[in-house]
């Protein structure tokens, strides 16, 4: 990649993209590792079905490129377009997304202690396995949330922006996923509040 | 620039692109698509203060169909009621969020901010539509031709005329001093004496009227009249602001009545 192409912002790239399809490469070379482990977090297993959804996500991605308001982030767009296509493939595939979530690693979890949250630092502390487990058992639209939050780092207005939901009940909805994994993870023995 | 610069997934989805001849959708396309959803909410907004106006045109006028302290029986007040205003209301609301939501920034908007602009412009515009006349003409094409929709004018001459019972409606045809002509529904011209107590300022040629008194000669169509109104509806060319004063009691004092009159009460008022 040439130096001056290096320091162009996602924006920027999208915007040449739209003339030049050179440029889109870039765009799939920054964000192709980054979708590849959210719609694995999502649910999509399989390495080959994975690359097929981010595949389908990037093609799907240059075809609206002209849709691609430069009031959002870039980020924010091919998110929500890889979110779609991974719903798209539960659906072509009659599939529950609940089923097959991925497992989340030592990092993800410790992420999800760093929100402040006394009870959950300390059942990453003591139980990180099956806090683990406990995880997929969230209904999937508050599931996609703590994925987006906690394991993707993005903030309220840009999980509104990827799942196109006012941000309000963006909020909203962390708040209950919190509260229902707390729950579930009191019913389930622990006990670190 | 040159593409062996990507990795092989980079490679492979600018393969797929080249193969496919994937090209970006043009900008014209969602653009217009936009302007589209707007044009569909705004036209379903619009639909919606349509529904408006006959809920007001129905609600306003419902006392007009009445005598003085008659009541209405369940079936037939049901019958009067809006729903089917109240029905499409709903489902042009509906309509207009959805359109909303879809437009490109729409998802940002709370469900209830946009439940309550779409409110406050269907009423607002609701009452403009009303005060034109355009509730009263789709609210009689809606009794006309759909089905369980039942006709306020019909009911009003229902109630209304029953000379027998001291009720009587029709179109004034002519006013000399304090004796005037009508005309009513079954066609036949009635000469009504009126009390010179009586106001007719409200009254002129062509305007419908209830009026309550006694007949004075049935085989001659004669009627002396105890109080005399307007039944016009509201919400029309002739009476466009609603009023709420079909239900009133009769408008001539004890004091002034003549003799004639003198019984001449609503039902709940010689109880």
């Amino acid at each position: 990649m040439p130096a001056d192409d290096l320091h162009k912002t996602d924006e920027e790239l999208a915007l040449l993209a739209r003339t030049q399809k050179e440029f889109f490469g870039y765009l799939v070379e920054r964000y192709a590792p980054k979708l590849s482990a959210y719609v694995r977090r999502l649910g999509v297993q399989s390495r080959e079905d994975g690359e097929d959804v981010v595949q389908e996500t990037f093609l799907k991605a240059y075809e609206n490129l002209n849709d691609f308001d430069t009031d959002l982030s870039f980020s924010s767009w091919i998110y929500r377009i890889a979110h779609n296509q991974a719903m798209t493939f539960f659906r072509k595939r009659r599939a529950r997304p609940e089923g097959h979530r991925a497992l989340f690693d030592e990092d993800d979890l410790d992420r999800l202690a760093s929100d402040g949250d006394v009870f959950m630092e300390a059942a990453v502390a003591h139980d990180a396995a099956r806090l683990r487990t406990l995880l997929t058992e969230l209904p999937q639209q508050e599931y996609e949330i703590i994925v987006l939050r906690f394991f993707e780092h993005k903030s309220y207005d840009e999980i509104s922006d990827i799942l196109s939901l006012p941000p309000g009940t963006v909020a909203n909805r962390l708040s209950r996923a919190k509260t229902r994994l707390k729950r579930i993870m009191t019913s389930n023995g622990f006990a670190y509040a | 620039m040159h593409n062996s610069e990507h990795s092989p997934l980079s490679e492979k989805i600018l393969s797929r692109i080249q193969d496919a001849g994937v090209r970006p959708i043009p900008k014209s396309y969602f653009s217009l698509r936009n302007i589209a959803l707007w044009i569909l909410a705004a036209l379903s907004l619009i639909a919606g203060a349509l529904s408006v106006s006959s809920i007001i045109f129905r609600f306003a006028n419902l006392p007009a169909v009445l005598p003085p302290g008659a009541t209405l029986a369940i079936p037939i007040a049901i019958r009067l009621m809006p729903f089917i205003w109240i029905v499409l209301l709903t489902i042009f609301g509906y309509l207009a969020y959805q359109e909303i939501r879809a437009t490109r920034k729409g998802y940002r908007y709370e469900f209830s901010t946009i439940l309550l602009t779409l409110l406050l412009a269907s009423v607002v515009l609701g009452c403009g539509f009303y005060a034109t006349g355009l509730g009263a003409r789709l609210d009689r094409y809606a009794a006309r031709h759909v089905p369980f929709v039942g006709k306020l004018d019909e009911e009003q001459r229902v109630r209304w005329m029953r000379p027998e019972r001291g009720f009587l409606i029709g179109e004034i045809q002519t006013i000399e001093g304090t004796t005037l002509t009508l005309i009513d529904p079954a066609k036949h011209t009635w000469t009504v004496l009126v009390d010179e107590e009586l106001s007719l300022e409200s009254i002129e040629h062509g305007t419908r009227v209830g009026v309550r008194g006694i007949i004075a000669s049935s085989s001659e169509f004669q009627f002396t009249a105890c109080d005399i109104r307007s039944l016009e509806f509201a919400g029309e060319r002739k009476a466009p602001f609603p009023r709420f004063a079909h239900d009133e009691p009769e408008t001539k004092p004890d004091s002034a009545r003549t003799k004639e009159c003198e019984g001449v009460r609503p039902p709940q008022e010689s109880n």
